[in-house]
C-alpha cells in the first residue's frame, strides 16, 4: 500500500524534475543504502575481501616480483622460496607473479560475463513480461530451451566452436546465465504491471517505454541486485572451469589457466602442490567475498531474514 | 474462582528499530463458563496478549514482565514440556484468518487427530471418530475429514478449526478474529455456533476482535484496549451503554446505530500511535478531544468508578 | 568451415591416402553444400546416428557415448542420492536451530564450498588422498587387467576407484543443496500452520519433520531438478580430473582433439539424460502434492 502511494509520488516527481534532481535523488539512496550496509558485518568482511584483489588487480604491474610470461626466472617445478614465494611451473615462470595478474583477467571476465547477463536478462525479461503475448512465448520458449540444457556441457560446446579469447568466455558465460535472471524479472514485472501505480502512469499518458523505465525497472533492480553479485561468483568458477578445460584464452593468463596448464605439463603428476593449491585458493576467496556481499544485500532488500 | 488471572502483562519485541511495545502492563481476569472480549484498534495488542498467553511469543519478542495464571498456576515459570501439555488440553486458541491455518500437505482430519492423539490415550480409530463428530458439530459433513484443506472453503475451514479448537475440551478457548475474514451471514453463523457450544460445553472464552459488535453479542465481559494498555474494562452490558473513556465511546460511537438511523456515526481523528514511541501521559492524549495538561504529562491508572466498572482517564475518577 | 577445421585435423591423425581421403569426404558428405549437410545432420540426429567419431575411430559416435553412459550415471546417481539426503537433513537442522552456533558453522561451511571451484576441490582431494596418501587409484574406474569373478569383487574394485569422485561430487553438491533446503524451511517455518502446530502443543521434532520438512520437500525436487543440469556438467570436471571413464571425459576429450560430431553426440546424450531427469520429477512433485491433480 505505502509502496503505491511512494509510487505515485514518484510517478508525479519523474514527470516534472530535471535531470540533475534525479541524479540528486539517486546520490541520496546511495548514502542511505550505504548506512544500511554499514551494520551488516558479514557485508563488510565480503566488501573487504572483494577490494583487497581488485586492488591486486589494478596495481599488477607494481606489485607483481617477476613478468609472467618470462620463462627461466628460477628452477622449473621449484617450490616455494624467497625468491618464488609460490614456487615456478614447468617452465621456470614465477607462479606468485601469474597469480597477481591473472586476478585481472578472472575478476574482469567474471565482472562483464555476469553483468550482460544481468543486461540482456533484465531486458528480456521485463519485455516479456510487460508486452506479454507472442513476444512472451517466443522469448520464453527460447529461456526454457537454454535453461533445461545443461549449463556446462552447453558452455563447452559453444566455447569449443567460437575461438579462443577472453571475450567469446565471457560471451559464452552470458549466454547461459542471462535465462534464470529473465524469468525472475518477468515474473516481478507481470506482478508489478498490476500494481495501481502503472494505472496511474498510463492514464497520465505515460507511453511504454516510459513505464517499463522509469516505473517497473526501479521496482525489479534492487531484487537483480543481489542476484547478479551471486551470480559473479558462478561466473568467475566458469571462466576457470573452461580455461582449466582448455578452452580459455592462451594469450591471457587467468587463474583457470594456471589450473590448465598444472594438469597438462605435468605438474599434478609431480605432485607440485603449490601451482595447484593457489589458484583455487583464490577463487573461492572471490567467490566467498562475492557470497557475502550478496548476502548482505538481500537481507537489506529482502526484511523478512532480517526481522524474524 | 478465576480460571485465567492476566497481572500487568508486559510483552516487547526489540526489533532493529527500537522496542515494540506491544503489551504495556495490562491486567484482566476470566472466570469459568465466562466468555472475555478484548476489543479495541488493529494493531494495539490483543493478538499479543493472546500468543503471550499461549506461550508463542517468539524472538525478538519476549515477555518481559507480569503473571499469567491459569488454574493457580503461572504459565510463565513453566518449561516447554510442561507448556506443551497444558496447550490445547486446557488451553486452545483459534487464529486470526484460518485460511492458511492448515497444513496443506495433510488431510483435514489427521490434523485434528494429531491434536487429539498427543493429548488423549486413546487409539486412531477412535481419535478420527471424535474428529468426524466434532466436524460434525461444528455443521461439516464427517466424510469431509478425508479432505485436504484446499477442498475446503473459507467459511468451512473456520468451523473446522473451531472443531479442532475443541478437540481435546479445553476449559479455554481464545479466539482472535474469528469472524474477520467471513461474510456476514457465515458470521452469524459461526458466532452463533460458538455461543451455542459456550453453553453445552461449558467452554470459557477469550474473544479478541476490533469488532465491536461481535464483541456486543457474545461477551459477557469486556475490556477496550488501545497502544498496549487497557482503558476501559467493565462487564458488557454497563459498558456498552454507558462507556466512559472518550475512546470507548469514540469506538461505539463509530458503529452506525440502528435506533437511530439518522445519527452519523463518528470517527476518532488520528491514527494508532507508534507501539515504540507511545506518546507521554495518556497515550490517547493526541486524539482526544478533551485532553488536559495533565493527560500530556501523566499516565492514568484504571480506576473503579463503582460496579467493577474499571477506566484509565484523569477525567473520571482522577 | 569451423574454427580448427576438424577436417584437416583428422586427415593428419588418420593418415589417410588420397583415395581414401576422397572417400571419407564422400562419406560424410563434407563435399554437399551446407545446408545439405545440415538436413542430413538432422536427420541423423533423430536416427541416433551421430556419424563416426573423430579421435576414436573407426566406432561410431554412438558407440563411444553407450560404452560410457552407465558409468556416467552410476557417478551421477550415487552422488546426487547421497548428496540430496544428506543435504536435506543438514538443511532441516540448521534451519531448525537457526542462529545457533551450529547454523552458523553450517552456513559459513555451505556457503564456503558453494563458492569453490569443485574441479579444484577435487584435484586437491586426488593429490591429497591419492598421490600423498596412496589410499586410492589415481584413475580409471576399474583396474586395468583384472578380471572379476564375483559382482562383489566387481564391486569392491569399482567403489575404490569410484570412491573419491562421488566424494568430490558429493561436497559440491552438497553445499547448494543444504543452502536451498534452508532457506526452504525458514520461509515454511513462517507460516500460519507452523505456529497452529506449536499451539496445540505437539513437540519440535513432529513439527520440523512431519509439518515443515513435508512442505519444504516440494520445492526442493524442483530445485533439484533443476540443479540436476549443473550436476551433470559437474560431471564432465570430476570425470576429466579423476580419468574416469564416462561422457563428461569423452566431453573433454572431444573438445581436445576437436571431435565435433563427439562433442555434439556426448552433449545431446546429456541434455536428453537432463530432460529426463526434469521429468521424472516432475511426475515426483505432482505425486506429493496433494494440491495438484494430473
Amino acid at each position: 500500500m505505502s509502496l503505491v502511494s511512494t509510487q505515485l509520488k514518484k510517478a508525479e516527481s519523474i514527470e516534472i524534475s530535471p535531470f540533475k534532481e534525479k541524479l540528486h535523488l539517486l546520490g541520496r539512496s546511495i548514502k542511505e543504502f550505504w548506512k544500511l550496509y554499514r551494520r551488516s558485518k558479514i557485508g563488510l568482511i565480503g566488501l573487504g575481501m572483494l577490494l583487497f584483489f581488485v586492488a591486486v588487480a589494478l596495481t599488477a604491474p607494481l606489485i607483481s616480483p617477476y613478468d609472467p610470461w618470462q620463462r627461466k626466472t628460477g628452477e622449473p617445478f621449484s617450490g616455494p622460496s624467497k625468491e618464488h614465494p609460490l614456487g615456478t611451473d614447468d617452465m621456470g615462470r614465477d607462479i606468485l607473479s601469474q597469480i597477481i595478474w591473472g586476478t585481472r583477467i578472472s575478476l574482469l571476465v567474471g565482472f562483464i560475463a555476469s553483468l550482460s547477463a544481468t543486461l540482456i536478462g533484465v531486458t528480456v525479461g521485463m519485455i516479456s513480461g510487460y508486452f506479454g503475448g507472442t513476444i512472451d512465448n517466443i522469448l520464453m520458449g527460447l529461456t526454457d530451451i537454454i535453461l533445461i540444457l545443461p549449463t556446462i556441457p552447453l558452455m563447452i560446446v559453444i566455447a569449443a566452436y567460437l575461438g579462443q579469447s577472453i571475450w567469446n568466455l565471457a560471451l559464452v558465460i552470458a549466454i547461459v546465465s542471462w535465462p534464470s535472471t529473465a524469468r525472475i524479472v518477468r515474473s516481478q514485472t507481470l506482478s508489478l504491471k498490476e500494481e495501481a501505480f502503472v494505472e496511474a502512469a498510463r492514464s497520465i499518458g505515460a507511453g511504454h517505454i516510459r513505464i517499463i523505465v522509469s516505473h517497473i525497472l526501479p521496482n525489479v533492480l534492487p531484487i537483480i541486485l543481489a542476484n547478479t553479485v551471486l551470480r559473479m561468483v558462478g561466473a568467475i568458477i566458469s571462466e576457470a572451469g573452461l580455461s582449466f578445460l582448455g578452452l580459455g584464452d592462451p594469450t591471457h593468463q587467468s587463474w583457470g589457466m594456471i589450473l590448465y596448464y598444472a594438469q597438462v605439463a605435468g605438474g599434478f603428476i609431480r605432485g607440485a602442490w603449490w601451482w595447484i593449491v593457489t589458484p583455487g585458493v583464490c577463487i573461492t576467496l572471490v567467490g566467498v567475498s562475492l557470497t557475502f556481499i550478496g548476502y548482505a544485500l538481500d537481507e537489506i532488500i529482502n526484511p523478512r531474514l532480517r526481522q524474524r | 474462582m478465576s480460571l485465567l488471572e492476566v497481572n500487568n502483562l508486559k510483552t516487547y519485541f526489540y526489533t532493529l528499530r527500537g522496542v515494540v511495545r506491544a503489551v504495556d502492563g495490562i491486567s484482566f481476569h476470566i472466570d469459568e463458563g465466562m466468555a472475555f472480549g478484548l476489543a479495541g484498534e488493529s494493531g494495539c495488542g490483543k493478538s499479543t496478549t493472546a500468543l503471550s498467553i499461549m506461550g508463542l511469543i517468539k524472538d525478538p519478542g519476549k515477555i518481559v514482565d507480569g503473571e499469567i495464571i491459569f488454574e493457580r498456576e503461572d504459565l510463565l515459570k513453566k518449561t516447554r514440556e510442561e507448556l506443551n501439555q497444558i496447550r490445547w488440553k486446557r488451553i486452545s486458541m483459534i487464529f486470526q484468518g484460518a485460511m492458511n491455518a492448515f497444513n496443506p500437505v495433510h488431510r483435514v482430519g489427521d490434523q485434528i487427530v494429531e491434536a487429539i492423539l498427543y493429548h488423549e490415550n486413546i487409539s486412531r480409530e477412535e481419535a478420527w471418530e471424535k474428529a468426524e463428530k466434532l466436524l460434525e458439530m461444528v455443521g461439516i459433513d464427517p466424510s469431509r475429514a478425508k479432505n485436504y484443506p484446499h477442498e475446503f472453503s473459507g467459511g468451512m475451514k473456520q468451523r473446522a478449526m473451531i472443531a479442532m479448537a475443541l478437540s481435546c475440551n479445553p476449559k479455554l478457548v481464545i479466539a482472535d478474529e474469528p469472524t474477520t475474514a467471513l461474510d456476514v451471514i457465515v458470521q452469524k453463523q459461526v458466532l452463533d455456533l460458538m455461543k451455542e457450544l459456550q453453553k453445552k460445553l461449558k467452554l470459557s472464552i477469550m474473544l479478541i476482535s476490533h469488532d465491536l459488535s461481535v464483541i456486543a453479542q457474545m461477551c459477557d465481559s469486556v475490556a477496550i484496549m488501545y497502544a498496549g494498555k487497557i482503558v476501559e474494562y467493565a462487564d458488557a452490558i454497563s459498558l456498552f451503554k454507558e462507556p466512559q473513556h472518550p475512546y470507548s465511546k469514540g469506538l461505539i460511537n463509530s458503529f452506525p446505530n440502528i435506533l437511530n438511523p439518522g445519527k452519523k456515526p463518528e470517527s476518532i481523528p488520528g491514527q494508532p500511535p507508534s507501539l515504540i514511541n507511545p506518546p507521554s501521559g495518556c497515550r490517547f492524549h493526541p486524539r482526544c478531544p478533551f485532553a488536559t495538561d495533565k493527560c500530556r504529562e501523566a499516565e492514568p491508572h484504571l480506576v473503579n468508578i463503582g460496579n467493577k466498572h474499571f477506566v484509565a482517564c484523569h477525567l473520571i475518577g482522577g | 568451415m569451423m574454427p580448427g577445421d576438424p577436417l584437416s585435423h583428422f586427415m593428419s591423425s588418420a593418415r589417410l591416402t588420397p583415395e581414401m581421403q576422397e572417400m571419407v569426404i564422400k562419406r560424410f558428405g563434407l563435399d554437399k553444400p551446407l545446408w545439405d549437410q545440415f538436413k542430413i545432420y538432422i536427420r541423423n540426429v533423430f536416427r541416433g546416428d551421430f556419424g563416426v567419431s573423430y579421435s576414436f575411430y573407426p566406432q561410431t559416435v554412438m558407440e563411444v557415448i553407450m560404452k560410457r553412459l552407465p558409468w556416467t550415471l552410476a557417478l551421477l546417481l550415487i552422488s546426487t542420492t547421497i548428496s540430496t539426503i544428506l543435504g536435506v537433513l543438514t538443511g532441516i537442522i540448521a534451519a531448525w536451530k537457526r542462529g545457533s552456533k551450529l547454523d552458523v558453522g553450517i552456513l559459513l561451511f555451505s556457503l564456503t564450498f558453494w563458492s569453490m571451484p569443485y574441479y579444484w576441490w577435487a584435484m586437491m582431494l586426488l593429490l591429497i588422498f591419492g598421490l600423498h596418501l596412496g589410499w586410492f587409484p589415481l584413475g580409471g574406474a576399474m583396474t586395468a587387467g583384472l578380471s572379476h569373478p564375483t559382482f562383489f569383487s566387481f564391486l569392491k574394485d569399482y567403489l575404490r576407484h569410484a570412491a573419491l569422485p562421488i566424494f568430490a561430487l558429493v561436497v559440491a553438491s552438497y553445499a547448494s543443496r543444504t543452502l536451498i533446503m534452508r532457506n526452504t524451511m525458514i520461509t515454511v517455518l513462517g507460516e500460519d500452520y507452523i505456529l497452529v502446530a506449536e499451539a496445540k502443543g505437539l513437540p519440535e521434532k513432529r513439527i520440523m519433520f512431519s509439518h515443515a520438512a513435508r512442505n519444504a520437500m516440494l520445492p526442493i525436487i524442483t530445485m533439484i531438478a533443476l540443479n540436476f543440469a549443473f550436476i551433470v556438467g559437474g560431471a564432465v570436471f570430476t570425470e576429466t580430473v579423476f580419468s574416469y571413464p564416462g561422457v563428461g571425459r569423452a566431453i573433454y576429450q572431444a573438445v581436445l582433439h576437436r571431435d565435433y560430431p563427439l562433442l555434439q553426440g556426448a552433449f545431446f546424450i546429456l541434455s536428453i539424460t537432463v530432460i529426463l531427469a526434469n521429468f521424472i520429477a516432475d511426475l515426483l512433485y505432482a505425486k506429493l502434492d496433494p494440491r495438484i491433480k494430473y
